[in-house]
């Protein structure tokens, strides 16, 4: 084709395109910098969105860490439950918070056992459901361990930068995005800040008291009900299975030189009546215990560690976080584990 | 890494530091040949041994053809040329395709044939490097152009980054002259080149994926149970989606090149105002409807061997075409139906009209008509392109025809996409004539900043959904 066609190249006459250049920019971050202090004015602050290539990045300097280190893995019971600087604070070490909201963590668990460069402390958070349950839901895990798996350099460096972005920035909040806000426009409502922002180190610190709480209680019951309605009991041959394939991960980690502790977080209310019904204690976790040759804490078994609530069933409040965070860790410690 | 990644800024702007540094041209050519190479490396690392095959091999073949002295020999050394290319594509793109279909001819005649799966990853942009390689080889055999005497230009002809993965298809005879003498953007052709990439990365993402893309998604997701309106809002917000998309990424691609001081051909010529199929393909990826013009219509005869082989010509070739696009029947038939649509507008166009007839059709409301027309069957037919499967296609054409079904998309999609296709069909119609610089060229200054400035905002607050650009797959 000849480039005589080529009439986009063509370049146009103006003035000067350095001035029309910068008054542009001008422009755009004035507006952008009063969009930003609109928002912040009215509450928000930055928060990074939980995606898998967030989570890659905290995979992957797990396995750069060498000698001591702590990993907590898990659903979002533990990444809004156990506060890393509460842990830092007692123990010296940073830890990485590699929960998946809505996710078997044994995924997680046989991945950081099959990592020959791991060998730190893992602190597993074990709900009823990801040990009990005959199919519980795993995707997101092995999607995320998978493409974590193919990431190339070029996709690490974006997420660095899009998160250091979303750190910056309060308007890179998807939630704020154009749309959005037209929609709540439309419907008359203010978009809220979310009461459980994501913090660049993947944990959420859940502030009840800024959230819709009867709204928040009202449909995690309802999603729990039809949940556990649907759920079949295991049978017990399955069940052994299961456990024998975490002993099998647990030895792999232990060969290393590593250590792996099982948490059962609290859960109150309508929620902890339908995992006891569901998922009877003395024929899951306490079997489960016994057999798994790990240190396991049922938070009903120490005193300290019971009688917390959790405004929506299911979650800690970060205040109540910090101090549930710092009596597990003492636990843990008498417990003998090496922190 | 794609254009519209933080990556690229960071990328871009080391690139365009780089090209501005006081080196030599042949420094900085060397620069942008391996900062070309780091971009296509972003992908996946070792599928950049593919660019270094298909360069070797053409680089080598044209020499060998120009120096021949026989014909077998020339033609020996271009089915070379075309043997590694197309056998890259081949193997990489249609291997699954062809493996799949040989098990379902066996099963016709009761060979159970269960090869293992062959779990082949395609190579990103090696349909654009491969035409673009082979045509160098194909004009040299033709006599259209002699070997270029720098080996380096010719790894930069090929690898050149801005349009390395999804066009503009350049020609060596374009680009290689262009290599010559030093090139570095000049203070205009840096304003314009910005202002394009804006251009480009606004259409992608804030009117193609932020606003079509979320609306054409959801209808194509659920094709069994559409309503007609959604089918058609669907279709119509696809159609935008597509055309923003790709036209995106050609305007990013010419834009980049243009900061560097290197001119790319244009793409997209307003394809939504064309009158007729033959004025669409002239309009939609024209890098690609030339190739194949020159390189395989033209090779098989053109219009120079009587209407019926002219017809088969034009059928052959967009039958190619379509099965370019993607290893799949559905872009094969998709390719055939723009080929049938331009045998029969030949055959309209041999039909002779009374002079008043002829002067009623060449009337502004008539062409606006056709256009519009035009711009239907387009739509409807890219239902074939979008859908997953050709039962899926099925069952939305069906829908479109007056479908019953469950309200997916909302009365806010509806006029959104609604008056987006109407500005978009619109816009098309009225720079039928025009190129983008014409027409900014007639926006005052100061409404030149605040639109530039708009574009800007408005990229920085849309949502980081990462959405690959639509014909990265092919």
């Amino acid at each position: 084709m000849p480039l005589s066609i080529s009439s986009s190249n063509r370049i146009i006459r103006t003035r000067s395109w350095g001035k029309l250049w910068l008054v542009a920019v001008m422009t755009a971050v004035a507006v952008l910098g009063a969009w930003e202090g609109f928002w912040r004015w009215n509450g928000f602050v930055p928060s990074v969105e939980d995606d898998w290539d967030v989570w890659a990045a905290a995979r992957r300097s797990v396995s750069r860490k060498s000698g001591r280190s702590i990993v907590l893995i898990g659903s979002s019971r533990i990444q809004l439950g156990l506060h890393p600087d509460v842990i830092e604070r007692r123990t010296g070490i940073r830890p990485v918070m590699l929960a998946i909201d809505g996710s078997s963590p044994l995924p997680v668990l046989s991945d950081l056992a099959d990592d020959p460069e791991f060998s730190g402390t893992v602190i597993c958070s074990l709900l009823p459901l990801w040990l009990a349950e005959t199919s519980p839901d795993t995707g997101r895990s092995e999607k995320w361990i998978r493409k974590y798996r193919k990431q190339v350099w070029s996709g690490q460096l974006e997420t660095r930068l899009s998160t250091a972005c979303r750190q910056m920035f309060v308007f890179r909040y998807p939630g704020l995005s154009p749309a959005r806000v037209w929609s709540h426009v439309r419907e008359g409502t203010r978009p809220r800040m979310p009461y459980a922002p994501m913090r660049p180190d993947r944990y959420r610190p859940a502030d009840f008291t800024v959230a819709d709480i009867q709204q928040i209680r009202a449909s995690r019951e309802q999603r729990e009900k039809a949940r556990h309605a649907a759920a079949e009991p295991m049978p017990p041959d399955a069940f052994m299975k299961r456990v024998e394939a975490i002993r099998a991960s647990v030895r792999r980690i232990r060969g290393r030189g590593g250590q792996v502790v099982f948490v059962r977080l609290p859960s109150t209310g309508v929620i902890r009546q339908l995992e006891q019904r569901t998922w009877p204690r003395h024929r899951y976790w306490d079997i489960f215990a016994n057999h798994v040759q790990a240190v396991t804490v049922h938070f009903e078994d120490v005193p300290a560690l019971a009688g917390f609530p959790c405004p929506d069933g299911s979650h800690l409040d970060v205040r109540d976080a910090v101090r549930f965070t710092d009596r597990l860790v003492k636990t843990l410690i008498e417990k003998k584990l090496d922190l | 890494m794609t254009f519209n990644s933080l990556t690229f800024l960071v990328f871009f702007s080391i690139v365009l530091g780089a090209h501005h540094l006081p080196l030599s041209w042949k420094a900085r050519k060397r620069n942008l040949c391996a900062a070309s190479y780091v971009f296509y490396a972003a992908w996946n690392p070792p599928f950049v041994i593919l660019l270094w095959i298909s360069t070797l091999v053409d680089w080598t073949a044209g020499r060998r053809i120009a120096a021949a002295d026989r014909l077998g020999r020339k033609r020996a050394w271009l089915v070379l040329s075309l043997c590694a290319n197309l056998g890259l594509l081949g193997y990489f793109k249609y291997g699954g395709f062809l493996l799949e279909n040989t098990v379902e001819l066996l099963a016709l005649i009761h060979i159970r044939f269960l090869p293992a799966a062959p779990d082949i990853v395609l190579p990103v942009g090696i349909s654009f490097y491969t035409f673009q390689s082979l045509s160098y080889s194909l004009d040299i055999y033709r006599g259209r152009m002699r070997p270029w005497d720098s080996a380096a230009d010719f790894a930069l002809f090929v690898t050149f980054f801005p349009q390395l993965v999804a066009g503009p298809i350049v020609r060596a005879a374009d680009f290689l002259p262009q290599c010559r003498e030093p090139r570095r953007a000049t203070g205009p052709q840096l304003g314009w080149g910005l202002t394009l990439v804006c251009i480009g990365l606004f259409e992608k993402i804030v009117l193609s994926d932020a606003f079509l893309a979320p609306v054409a998604d959801r209808v194509y997701a659920a094709p069994e149970a559409l309503g007609c309106v959604d089918a058609w809002i669907g279709t119509l917000a696809f159609s935008g989606q597509i055309f923003f998309d790709f036209a995106g990424y050609s305007t990013c691609a010419i834009g980049s090149a243009l900061c560097l001081g290197f001119i790319l051909p244009d793409n997209f010529r307003s394809p939504y105002g064309a009158v007729g199929f033959s004025d669409f393909w002239r309009r939609w990826h024209v890098s690609l409807s030339t190739w194949l013009r020159d390189y395989l219509y033209i090779s098989l005869g053109g219009n120079r061997k009587g209407r019926l082989r002219t017809g088969v010509n034009l059928m052959v070739t967009m039958l190619l075409g379509g099965l370019w696009h993607g290893a799949s029947w559905h872009f094969v038939i998709w390719g055939g139906l723009h080929g049938l649509y331009l045998m029969v507008e030949r055959g309209l166009k041999n039909i002779r009209f009374a002079m008043s007839v002829r002067r009623f059709l060449n009337t502004a409301a008539m062409q606006g008509v056709f256009s519009l027309l035009t711009f239907a069957v387009v739509t409807v037919t890219w239902v074939l392109f979008r859908a997953a499967d050709l039962s899926s296609a099925g069952m939305i054409l069906t829908a479109m025809t007056g479908g019953d079904g469950v309200r997916l998309v909302s009365r806010a999609d509806i006029v959104g996409v609604a008056v987006l296709t109407a500005g978009l069909v619109l816009g098309h119609r009225a720079m039928r004539q025009k190129s983008l610089n014409e027409v900014c060229e007639k926006v005052a200054w100061g409404a030149r900043a605040v639109l530039l400035a708009g574009m800007l905002i408005t990229l920085a607050l849309a949502p980081g959904e990462e959405r690959a650009f639509i014909y990265f797959q092919f």
